[in-house]
């Protein structure tokens, strides 16, 4: 255990050593108050940084003021891997008298080297003058928190970026909380946002302060004597006890409160200057700072209507916003396409990038023009261009084959178009189907009788359905109308009776023959058709030449039929003869 | 009524085939040899020869949409625009759904210099006839035909088929219908392969004036490849109307009917 003790502090001692050995000391003197009643006492601190092996300095006699050594504090700390040593001494000076005092400088000796700190004054007063009342008034409220605006310069040009630096400072002890962004008026000015505020200890007239900077850059947009600010600064201040005696009279310091309060700072006045007119470039257009100028270009081995593209990228210190495209002397021989802008900012610094897409017009280009930058340097009080040289380029025409590129802007960057070849299909592999002449199928004769058949049939069909109704509906027509036919078989069928030689059956077969034909004819039954039908048929006109062939028929078959005589053909003949006379003639005699 | 149906059914197809068999008629080998010999020589780029070859098939009467087709190409490739529109416009007459035929013909005539000519597109053409650049002048006629005698057929049978009648009236007045929504198209067709004498422009460039003489006021000049209509003959002179409707005289044998 005792050995495990001993590596410890060995290695302890070795680490301070080191840290000592590697880091310079700074020393200084601050006080907790630069005002005190009389009887009361102030802490005087001196601070040894980078070491803790210097002796405590020695407090010299100050006249109506004593002094005692409290003892010392350190203190080591780690801040992003690097370490520190300090070491704090202490002193209680109390005043014996009411005026004004000065501590002197302190010597602190640290390896042959004295460091002194700074004399601080003291004031003295007594009891009747401090308030007895809390303190609330912006002048108490500035002893502890103060707000302070400042710039590098008095003056500037127009739009220069002016470094703006917004202090708040805090008194040691005193706790700050919700702490705001400082506003300001800023007319004629334009304002970029703060940055990211940083704070560090300070001391003012031997009081330690805590000070939070709040950076910007401001442009003044128009000439003349302009007002930045007052600003303000809103907070709640919370106090606690201070590091030395409690003051029951000071409710800042005896108790912990919370004020919320506006700080406020002085304005500040700056002058701006108008840009000069002598010396400015055409090609200004309004860029104010400090910059530089970078071109590249690519491919530079191209064909004929494919893209280049141009980067050109402006540098430096200014508004960077304000920053336009740099000049190109000539671009008469390219397809220019309107360019792609991206920005960097960081505070009054940063750079604008310009991506333009050229397309050379033909294989005659060589070069992509000069390009320039023209801007007013605030440092040099004078107009500067910045330049570079033309960038050659190696132009081949295009394929014969390759359709010229047509190109379009797809989000700021060149693409190609597909473009469809044109030419003619090419030739049929089979005859296909073949025709004849050069007659169209409308002119065919053929065809046209075969649009003859449906009228036809329709008149056919027609005529045949009419007909054929009337055989229906009319039956004395139906009669007549198959009257002949049937009379013609009858007859035939006679004949063939009278050339076989049956005498008896002839006649009986005309004579129903004839009968049928003049029932069908005159729409009469036929058993009522004797030969007294002559009679009958002669009311009706029938011509008497008719009438006399009907009625020796009529006479011939009752002589046959009755008498029952044989007749030769001869007579047969005859009698058919007759027959069929008197149907043709009263045939005829229908017809006309 | 199913019986019915199915004769009418059976009607119509052998009125189809009677009508189709006055349009095809099968080609001898011969012929096809003589085709296949020309494709080879054009794909040997011997237009020339190609062409000979083709003009053999249709110098024996044959008629084919194809070897119009071809011929076409074979012109085109030989840079004779005009012989080239000239037979694919004969080819699309023939077979205007083919899109081959529409495809070159559409591309020949962006290589004629001005108007290039081509059907009429005017609302109303669109309108009543329709099937003019879907069907050729031969398949209008058979459809017209068909429809004609469907109708017919229709008629006919409503009259020994009483019970049915209404039904056969229907049909009939369908088919009419369709008859008359066709019928414009069919007659625009012939009239215009009747009477209508289209032409293409041989030469590579001739003026049209406004009177038949050769002091007249040239109206335009018509490029080798337009498309003309020929409206009247008169001592050498011809003239013509544009796709434009712009008409003028011009003269001698310049163009060749499609």
């Amino acid at each position: 255990m005792k050995l495990k003790h001993f590596a410890v502090s060995f290695i302890l001692l070795l680490t301070f050593a080191y840290i000592s050995l590697a880091e310079d000391i700074s020393v200084s003197a601050s006080v907790d108050r630069n005002e005190i009643t009389l009887g009361e006492a102030i802490t005087l601190t001196v601070h040894v940084k980078g070491t803790q092996s210097a002796g405590a300095p020695a407090l010299p006699k100050i006249e109506g003021i004593q002094g005692r050594y409290m003892g010392p504090s350190t203190r080591i700390s780690v801040i992003q891997g690097q370490s520190s040593v300090s070491v704090d001494y202490s002193y209680s000076l109390l005043g014996l008298k009411t005026g004004e005092f000065t501590i002197p400088s302190l010597q602190v000796k640290y390896r042959d080297q004295t460091y002194r700190t700074e004399p601080i004054k003291i004031k003295v007063v007594s009891g009747d003058s401090q308030d007895s009342k809390p303190a609330t008034t912006a002048e108490q409220i500035k002893r502890y928190v103060q707000l302070a605006v400042s710039t590098k310069r008095k003056t500037a040009y127009l739009n220069e970026g002016i470094p703006l630096l917004i202090q708040l400072f805090i008194r040691s002890g005193v706790d700050i909380r919700n702490i705001r962004y400082p506003t300001f008026p800023s007319a004629g000015f334009s304002v970029l946002p703060f940055e990211k505020p940083t704070q560090r200890d300070t001391i003012i007239q031997g009081v330690r302060f805590r000070a939070i900077n709040f950076r910007a850059t401001v442009y003044p947009v128009t000439c003349g004597e302009l007002t930045l600010g007052p600003a303000e600064l809103n907070c709640n201040l919370m106090v606690t006890r201070s590091q030395g005696r409690s003051d029951s009279r000071d409710p800042f310091l005896n108790r912990r409160a919370r004020y919320s309060i506006t700080v406020k700072s002085d304005p500040y006045i700056i002058t701006v200057k108008p840009l000069p007119e002598v010396g400015r470039p055409e090609s200004f257009s309004g860029a104010v700072g400090q910059y530089s100028l970078n071109v590249s270009a690519k491919p530079t081995v191209l064909k004929v209507g494919e893209p280049i593209t141009l980067t050109m990228t402006v540098k430096g210190q200014g508004k960077i916003d304000a920053v336009t495209i740099p000049r190109i002397a000539d671009l008469s021989q390219f397809k220019v396409y309107d360019p792609q802008i991206s920005v960097q900012k960081q505070g009054n610094a940063g750079e604008k990038t310009f991506e333009q897409v050229l397309i050379p017009r033909s294989d005659s280009v060589k070069a992509i023009p000069e390009i320039w930058f023209s801007y007013f340097d605030t440092e040099a009080g004078r107009y500067v261009s910045r330049t570079k040289s033309a960038i050659p380029i190696q132009v081949a025409p295009s394929d014969e084959t390759e359709p010229l590129q047509i190109l379009e802007i797809a989000e700021g960057k060149a693409v190609k178009r597909e473009v469809l070849g044109k030419d003619i299909v090419y030739i049929k592999d089979e005859i296909g189907s073949v025709k004849h002449g050069d007659g169209g199928l409308y002119k065919s004769k053929g065809f046209l009788t075969l649009q003859l058949i449906p009228l036809l049939g329709f008149a056919g069909i027609l005529v045949y359905q009419r007909r054929r109704d009337r055989f229906t509906t009319d039956r004395q027509f139906a009669r007549q109308y198959h009257a002949p036919r049937r009379a013609k078989k009858g007859l035939t069928q006679a004949e063939r009776l009278m050339e076989s030689g049956q005498p008896q059956e002839f006649c009986s077969t005309i004579f129903k023959t004839m009968q049928e034909y003049l029932g069908n004819r005159f729409d009469l039954s036929f058993a009522s058709i004797t030969i007294e039908i002559v009679d009958d048929l002669r009311v009706r006109g029938v011509p008497e030449e008719i009438l006399e062939k009907l009625n020796a028929f009529f006479q011939a078959c009752d002589r046959i039929r009755f008498a029952r005589s044989d007749m030769d053909e001869n007579e047969m003949r005859e009698i058919l003869e007759l027959a069929n006379e008197s149907i043709r003639l009263m045939e005829d005699a229908k017809g006309s | 009524m199913f019986r019915q149906l199915r004769s009418l059914l059976i009607i119509f197809l052998l009125i189809f085939a009677l009508n189709a068999w006055a349009e095809e008629a099968a080609s001898p080998q011969e012929y096809n040899t003589i085709f296949f010999r020309a494709n080879n020589l054009y794909r040997e780029e011997q237009y020339d020869a190609a062409i000979q070859e083709y003009e053999k098939l249709i110098s024996a009467g044959l008629r084919s949409a194809n070897i119009f087709y071809n011929l076409g190409n074979c012109y085109l490739r030989m840079g004779s625009r005009g012989k080239a529109i000239l037979y694919y416009e004969r080819a699309f007459r023939m077979r205007p759904r083919d899109a081959d035929i529409r495809l070159n013909l559409d591309f020949a005539r962006t290589l004629v210099e001005g108007s290039a000519g081509g059907y009429n597109r005017r609302w109303y053409n669109r309108m009543f006839l329709f099937l003019r650049g879907f069907l050729s002048s031969g398949e209008m006629t058979l459809l017209v035909s068909i429809l004609y005698f469907m109708a017919m057929i229709s008629l006919i049978l409503s009259i020994p088929f009483k019970v049915q009648r209404r039904l056969f009236y229907y049909l009939a007045a369908a088919f009419l219908v369709l008859f008359i929504v066709v019928l414009p198209s069919f007659i625009s067709s012939v009239y215009e392969s009747e009477f209508q004498k289209r032409a293409v422009i041989m030469v590579k460039e001739t003026d049209v004036r406004f009177e038949p003489n050769d002091d007249a006021t040239v109206h335009f000049k018509i490029h080798e490849g337009a498309v003309i209509q020929v409206t009247r003959t008169q001592n050498g002179w011809h003239q013509i109307r544009r796709s434009d409707g712009r008409m003028g005289w011009l003269k001698g044998e310049v163009f060749t009917a499609i």
